[in-house]
């Protein structure tokens, strides 16, 4: 009996060393081999590591109005799991009423077996509190930033977009990207199963930095009363497209930057893409008699000519073995220099580009910036073309000096305006006038790019233009109360073979006002209206409408009695 | 003697948890006031969006059409008469 007890307790020592000895090399691999891999199992359940979003820079236009911000906004998500199944229906129902969706996508969004998922995205704050008061189960709300733009279409290519992503494209949301979106920051901390931080542990923080703040040039109530003048153009014109540009003649500052068809810089994903080219910057075209203002103060500028010098116009002028005629084939007999800006012949531009020769007129054509970049500092601006001198053939120096053989964007052409009546100085144009970060305020300065023209030469050429509005061709870009310079053009439009499209045109007009101390200088432009030689009525028509409310913005007197 | 001392460190013991007890409850008021305090801020974000809509020039013209107004035809302007010097 005795020795069976002796051998059932050998046995049972023996089992129970195997399972101390198991234990303890169980306990051994935990504690040290293991040890790494389940710690770090254990942190995960209890450790956050996030990134903390910076909070992307606020775009105002010069008088402080908000035109793009980034708020969060809820999104609804749900985790099916705590939804009873007979419930489903009905929160479908009520959540379809809300959202505005069909209750049935919703239920079968419910069903699908996800552990979690979004219902909507970004949802407007009336609807985010109307759900969120209907306490539904297994329902809840994660903020995500998203970028609004209050005054919805307005100012849209000037200010371009934010993709989804977060990057910012076009306008200055991409010129200026780097330095709007910041820098985002990191936080790591336990938390308790409430989601919270736990206060006594872990907690690592690299704060972000918010992107800077940005002000605009842009006026907001100029800007809006363009882009309505431009739509009232394009849609009387049935035009393909256009845009408007204002800037301020004395710093080079952009008041208003417009272009049609525009697009909604919150809904991009909707957008037409040719809708998202800048016609004001990023289009260049033919700027046709507009630029006879330029050939002429070129030749003053030389004392080639003065205002006064005439010559005896046929009709055409013959150069490079080349007719060159005036537009509807009108010969005007004796004509000044100022006649010939006041009745845009073409016969007399080539008498006065003859004047000045080919060196000289390609020489200012540069100086007053067409055929490069003006560094205004939007994405993708394009360059125009001016062929280089050794191409001219002898008719170039006639077609050039009334805007034929060369492109041009518009806001070169405004700045070249802008040259003209603040003096003949060329001013960089710029949209963002100062930059708000953790250092203060960091104003853009002016840059004067170089001296055009002398100063008696744009004062000659602010007489000759206000001449052609009072007496001449653009007398319906008259503004009563405000003198008013300023030239129109109608240019063909150059095909794929490098030759022109018939009866298809572009219509612009270019001027400032008040003419004898200009605070704003415009540019408008139309692409192919309908109405093909009257298109620079209708151009006027819009300068007419936009003019008195931007002078008015602007605290300008009026300067004549109507 | 030992009695004493048993005392002391409960009595530290003590002190120490009392002190870290409030320390967690007044850092769960933080996270709660900061997250009020973001609450806050976004809400602030969200009516300042709202007031930019509201002030838009494009919203008020398109509320005025709405309403029937139309832009004035001409404005008229009164020039005062030139400043005579007293004598």
């Amino acid at each position: 009996m005795q020795a069976v007890s002796a051998t059932r307790l050998r046995v049972l020592f023996v089992i129970f060393a195997l399972l101390s000895t198991t234990l303890a090399g169980k306990m051994t691999y935990w504690q040290a081999i293991a040890r790494p891999e389940l710690l770090s199992l254990a942190i995960d359940q209890v450790r956050s590591d996030l990134v903390v979003a910076a909070q992307r820079g606020v775009i105002r236009d010069r008088n402080g109005a908000i035109l793009a911000t980034t708020v969060g906004l809820r999104s609804l998500y749900a985790i099916p799991a705590q939804i009873p199944k007979e419930d489903r229906a009905a929160v479908a129902e009520k959540l379809g009423v809300l959202l505005g969706r069909d209750p049935a996508a919703i239920r079968e969004r419910l069903d699908s077996g996800a552990e979690w998922l979004y219902l909507h995205r970004r949802l407007p704050e009336d609807t985010a509190v109307a759900i969120a008061a209907l306490h539904l189960p297994g329902l809840g709300f994660q903020t995500e930033p998203k970028r609004l733009y209050p005054s919805d279409t307005v100012g849209a290519h000037v200010l371009g977009f934010v993709n989804d992503e977060g990057n910012g494209q076009y306008g200055v949301e991409g010129a200026y990207d780097g330095i709007l979106r910041g820098t985002p920051g990191r936080l790591v901390v336990e938390r308790d199963p409430a989601n919270r931080a736990l206060p006594i542990g872990l907690r690592e923080a690299q704060p972000p930095v918010n992107g800077a703040d940005l002000s605009l040039t842009i006026d907001l109530g100029i800007q809006t009363a363009c882009e309505r003048e431009l739509r009232t153009a394009i849609e009387k014109e049935k035009a393909t497209g256009g845009s408007i540009v204002v800037l301020d003649p004395r710093d080079g500052a952009v008041l208003a930057l417009c272009s049609a068809p525009s697009f909604d810089p919150s809904a991009v994903a909707i957008a037409d893409l040719e809708s998202l080219r800048d016609r004001a910057v990023s289009w260049a075209y033919e700027p046709g008699s507009t630029m006879k203002a330029l050939t002429v103060a070129a030749a003053i500028d030389q004392k080639a000519v003065t205002p006064t010098t005439s010559y005896y116009d046929v009709g055409y002028a013959i150069i490079g073995g080349r007719r060159l005629n005036n537009a509807l084939g009108k010969a005007y007999g004796p004509t000044t220099v100022t006649q010939v800006l006041e009745r845009s012949a073409n016969a007399g531009a080539v008498f006065v580009a003859r004047k000045l020769g080919a060196e000289q007129l390609y020489r200012y054509i540069n100086a007053f910036g067409l055929g490069h970049a003006t560094g205004v500092d939007l994405a993708a601006e394009a360059t125009g073309q001016v062929r280089p001198l050794a191409e001219w053939y002898p008719v170039d120096l006639g077609t050039a000096a009334f805007g034929q053989g060369l492109s041009v964007t518009p806001l070169q052409l405004a700045a070249a305006y802008a040259a003209i009546a603040n003096g003949g100085i060329l001013y960089r144009p710029y949209v963002v006038a100062s930059r708000r970060d953790a250092d203060g305020e960091h104003r853009t300065a002016p840059v004067a790019v170089r001296r055009v023209i002398s100063a008696e030469t744009a004062a000659a050429m602010r007489m000759m233009l206000t001449s052609t509005v009072d007496n001449g061709i653009a007398k319906n870009a008259s503004v009563p109360g405000f003198s008013i310079a300023g030239k129109t053009g109608t240019a063909q439009i150059p095909d794929a073979t490098g030759s022109y499209e018939s009866d298809e045109y572009v219509s612009s007009f270019a001027g400032f006002a008040p003419a004898d101390d200009p605070k704003i200088v415009t540019v408008i432009v139309l692409e192919r209206p309908q109405s093909r030689l009257l298109g620079t009525l209708t151009a006027m028509a819009a300068f007419r409408g936009f003019a008195p409310d931007a002078l008015r913005y602007e605290r300008v007197q009026p300067d004549r009695r109507p | 003697m030992a009695g004493a001392s048993i005392g002391l460190v409960f009595t530290l013991a003590l002190l120490y948890l009392s002190q870290i007890t409030s320390l967690s409850a007044g850092d769960y008021e933080v996270q709660r006031l900061q997250a009020e305090r973001d609450e806050l801020r976004r809400q602030n974000a969200l009516l300042e969006v709202q007031l930019a809509r509201l002030d838009s020039p494009a919203r008020i013209e398109t509320l005025a059409t709405r309403l029937g107004l139309v832009r004035v035809a001409s404005v008229p302007l009164l020039f005062p008469a030139p400043l005579q010097a007293k004598k």
